[in-house]
């Protein structure tokens, strides 16, 4: 078995005005994966090219071990997707989308699927229509969860939830990978649930990978420090990731809090939330 | 490719159901009555493959309401099978039409028999024939421009053999003469030609939907 749930390799798909750049990243088993961008950053891009919905223009790509192309049908058949948005017929009840489900998954489990019905109170009988926008993404993880996936795969699959059932959605992918060969591809524009669940932070800006790390190495070693121009200018620029000019101050982003509370005594120097590191790089000047 | 059938067979069963089984009954019978013996022309060549392929327009629509293309390519199916599994629906349902073809058909040659049984039979795969030749336009329609563009091909279609008909009407049923002087000829021709426009039809709808998901 493959330590590494999901490896890519330089890929790259240009669409002209947008361009993925090169990016490389892995995914082992047992973790959650965050994949941070602003919009259009190149974030469903990727999970496009990973699913081979779009064709890459370079690359590889492996999951599980094996090329997503050369094994589409074998990896899929082990991988749940939920999108940001509902692709069931809303025509049927979720006991109907089981039926054609069974017949797409060779491991389909009804089972599993009533219980997780039942779990997340989803009327077996009743048409989707019916269903609220919360209502109708625990559908979608009933059956991305049903069918022995080893790989999620979520595509800002809670934005816009109300902050309820994205708390029931992240104990779900909690429990998820409790199971160590399981893992989790998510990507969100909601940083704050990241942090709660995220092992693994992966940021895309401009179709550019800037970094992939484990999610505590950023909380526990970047930081911002806010200083006057003085202490600024005295900055080694080598430890600057990025800065941001404000009224009366600078706001940089570094990597290391801790040297820079020690250099810089005169500075404010705290933690920084995922949000602000990718704030800095999208919205700061890079040193 | 079973799961696909059976989501193509649910929408279809959701969206028609027995109201629109029973409304069609009801022309059939209808047009049977009032046209006697020609009744089964109209119901062959028309209502049986307009029926079908609004059946698979109307998949179609769904499809596209519920942007089902991007979900099923991230299911454990090739964009082949996607394809492949819509023209044996297709497939299913003409040899339904096909069924019913042969049912009015057989009814009008006891009813009103003005020919002998073989023309009835002859109407009957003709209209099969007809239906597979609607789809064959339809479905890369469908793939291509989308829902539009297959409603834009079935309407041009209809026009064709409205204006076929008077022609023939026109010429004295040339046409129709010309069919019976050559009769084994015209079949095959018109048989191989329909399987031909299958089979291109199929590999053209491929390379549409893969080309929307590359």
């Amino acid at each position: 078995m493959s330590e590494n749930i999901l490896e890519v390799k330089n890929l790259t798909k240009d669409y002209g005005d947008f361009t993925l750049d090169g990016l490389n990243f892995t995914i082992p088993r047992g973790v959650v994966m965050g994949l941070i961008g602003e919009n259009g950053a190149g974030k469903s891009t990727t999970i496009n090219c990973i699913l081979n919905e779009i064709r890459k223009d370079g690359g590889e790509i492996s999951i599980f071990g094996k090329d997503h192309i050369q094994s589409e049908i074998e990896i899929k058949d082990k991988i749940g997707v939920v999108f940001d948005e509902n692709h069931f017929p809303d025509i049927f009840t979720p006991m109907e989308i089981g039926k054609y489900m069974a017949g797409i998954y060779s491991a389909w489990e009804w089972p599993v699927y009533r219980k997780f019905l039942e779990q997340f109170e989803l009327p077996a009988d009743k048409k989707i229509k019916d269903f609220s926008k919360g209502m109708k993404v625990k559908l979608a993880f009933a059956v991305a969860l049903s069918h022995k996936a080893e790989l999620l795969i979520l595509d800002e699959a809670t934005s816009g939830l109300d902050p309820i059932i994205r708390d029931d959605i992240l104990d779900m992918l909690i429990n998820f990978v409790q199971d160590e060969n399981h893992s989790v591809l998510v990507s969100s524009h909601i940083t704050s649930d990241l942090e709660k669940i995220a092992d693994y932070i992966t940021f895309i800006h401009k179709g550019k990978l800037i970094f992939s790390y484990p999610k505590d190495d950023l909380v526990d070693n970047y930081g911002v420090v806010s200083c006057g121009a003085a202490v600024f200018d005295t900055m080694d620029k080598s430890e600057v990731v990025a800065y941001r000019k404000e009224d009366f101050q600078y706001k940089i982003l570094v990597k290391d809090r801790s040297k820079a509370a020690r250099n810089y005594p005169k500075a404010l120097v705290g933690p920084a939330t995922i949000e602000e590191i990718m704030l800095f790089h999208v919205k700061g000047e890079l040193k | 490719m079973k799961g696909l059938l059976t989501k193509d067979y649910l929408t279809i069963k959701k969206k028609y159901g027995a109201a629109r089984l029973f409304m069609d009954l009801a022309i059939i019978i209808a047009l049977m009555k009032v046209l006697e013996g020609a009744g089964a022309i109209y119901i062959s060549f028309l209502l049986i493959p307009i029926e079908v392929t609004s059946m698979i327009i109307s998949l179609t629509t769904c499809d596209e309401q519920w942007k089902w293309g991007k979900y099923a390519v991230s299911l454990p199916v090739s964009k082949k099978q996607i394809v492949q599994s819509r023209f044996l629906f297709a497939a299913i349902i003409s040899l339904m039409g096909l069924a019913v073809a042969l049912a009015v058909n057989t009814i009008t040659y006891f009813c009103f028999p003005e020919y002998a049984y073989g023309f009835y039979l002859f109407i009957a795969f003709a209209s099969f024939g007809m239906t597979l030749l609607f789809l064959a336009f339809i479905l890369p329609s469908n793939y291509s421009l989308g829902v539009n563009a297959g409603f834009a091909a079935m309407i041009v279609l209809v026009i064709v053999i409205v204006a076929l008909g008077f022609w023939s009407k026109m010429t004295g049923d040339a046409i129709m003469w010309f069919v019976v002087d050559n009769f084994e000829l015209c079949i095959g021709i018109f048989f191989t030609a329909v399987i031909c426009l299958c089979v291109i039809s199929y590999a053209i709808s491929v390379s549409f939907f893969k080309r929307k998901y590359a």
